[in-house]
């Protein structure tokens, strides 16, 4: 199988790396380029674990080949704060205590950070909508939307 | 196994490609059925075509009474589209109700229409208007019925060489109402136990036409011609919408039968008893809202 050299950012950083035809773009994140905190769920496009951004959207990783992501911008969880330095994002959940077992976290905070890019202060009900396609086996929903509701964007 | 993946720039190398390839070669856009159909083993192509970044072919306008729509609007563009949302609001119901916002993002119209699933949102929606596909290929193009192009479940008269580029929409009178609804078992990432699309133009109180389509029940979403009959110049009224909901229900077990669908497993009886309050309920709901 002939690999495919890939040219994208990640995390705004410049990067390229041979991929296989067959590869998701989960795959590659976490085997190629060692971005482990993207995680592995349900592998299907259901529970929104895999939740990475690309070109300012929110996507499941695990439903994108790798191959369709050449020339194109992803934001993962490690590109989410700075080494020494957390996301306000990620600050309040953790002030909410919105993290329990942490599996769909990452997932979560991917989602709902691309929400508030493009929505400063969004409402409620834009919230749920936005992380209806994470799922949180915890059931922690209300302290992940007060965390985000929480956030000023400004 | 999948030894390449391809990348043309316009809609005629793609063709070539999937000419070239034949049966080995599938066509990929936003991923989302092809990655999950690969890991179930339903495909195993050697050769990805992939278009989603042909140029034009995400566009949406109106082109006199039509709404034209392109293959590759994705679904989350469908619902903040204000065109959709002015002439077929029904379709941008069913569209916040596929999936999770991640799949909303890159799920695409050619490709929810083209993998057929009998429970697809946005197909029951098309599926209640006079609706065509277009369909290019090296020679030319061709353009369907939307109703001949669906053969049955997940099967469609696409061949491998075509690439689905353009979904025509006849708009309905104006001033026609019309509601989305469906039945599932999470308002998100869950498939429809059963949905239904339901327009209605009413003129001095009565209903001057009506139209059902009824999606997850049968082999695809179907018109439900009898009820659409009875409510025909009729005044509304709950009575009359729980007729309509009986018909329903003595139709699709009907086209069920005649399809060879079981319906005595536990989800189909299901489906069938909750079906006559279902309808009657969208209905009611369509008959009240605003033109």
């Amino acid at each position: 199988m002939g690999a495919l050299r890939i040219d994208c950012t990640i995390n705004g950083r410049k990067v390229s790396f041979l991929a296989g035809a067959d590869q998701t773009l989960l795959e590659a994140l976490r085997e190629q380029l060692k971005l482990k905190g993207t995680k592995c769920g349900c592998g299907i496009g259901e529970c929104g674990a895999c939740t990475v951004i690309l070109d300012g959207l929110a996507v499941c990783s695990c439903q994108v080949f790798v191959a369709q992501i050449d020339g194109c911008a992803i934001l993962t969880i490690e590109g989410l704060g700075q080494h020494d330095e957390l996301d306000p994002l990620q600050e309040s959940f953790v002030e909410h205590r919105a993290v329990q077992c942490g599996f769909c976290t990452s997932g979560m905070l991917m989602s709902a950070k691309a929400l508030l890019m493009s929505r400063k202060r969004p409402t409620r009900e834009e919230i749920r909508q936005a992380i209806s396609g994470n799922l949180c086996r915890c059931s922690d929903y209300n302290n992940i939307v007060l965390a985000i509701e929480d956030i000023d964007s400004e | 196994m999948i030894r390449s993946f391809l990348r043309p720039v316009t809609i005629y190398d793609a063709c070539q490609q999937m000419r070239d390839h034949g049966e080995n070669a599938v066509l990929v856009a936003g991923a989302t059925h092809v990655v999950n159909e690969l890991h179930r083993g339903l495909i195993n192509p050697s050769v990805l075509v992939d278009i989603y970044r042909l140029n034009g072919l995400d566009v949406i306008c109106m082109e006199g009474e039509e709404l034209m729509l392109g293959s590759l609007v994705t679904i989350s563009e469908l619902i903040a589209s204000s065109v959709v949302r002015q002439f077929v609001p029904a379709l941008c119901q069913a569209a916040q109700s596929v999936g999770g916002k991640q799949r909303r993002n890159r799920g695409t119209l050619g490709g929810s229409i083209v993998h057929a699933d009998p429970g697809d949102e946005i197909l029951s929606v098309l599926s209640a208007f006079d609706c065509c596909v277009v369909l290019k290929d090296i020679e030319g193009e061709r353009v369907l019925d939307l109703r001949e192009f669906i053969s049955g479940i997940r099967q469609t008269t696409i061949r491998n060489d075509e690439i689905l580029t353009e979904v025509r929409i006849r708009l309905p009178e104006r001033g026609s109402r019309m509601s989305f609804r469906k039945v599932s078992r999470r308002n998100a990432s869950s498939s429809s136990v059963m949905n239904l699309t339901c327009l209605l133009l009413l003129k001095d109180n009565r209903i001057v036409c009506a139209r059902l389509a009824l999606g997850s029940v049968l082999t695809k979403a179907h018109r439900m011609s009898d009820a659409e009959v009875l409510l025909a110049q009729k005044k509304p009224s709950r009575t009359l919408f729980e007729k309509a909901g009986s018909l329903v229900l003595n139709q699709a077990l009907q086209e069920a039968e005649s399809e060879g669908l079981g319906i005595v497993d536990s989800v189909g009886s299901y489906k069938f008893s909750l079906m006559p309050h279902f309808v009657a309920q969208v209905l009611t709901e369509t008959w009240e809202r605003k033109e």
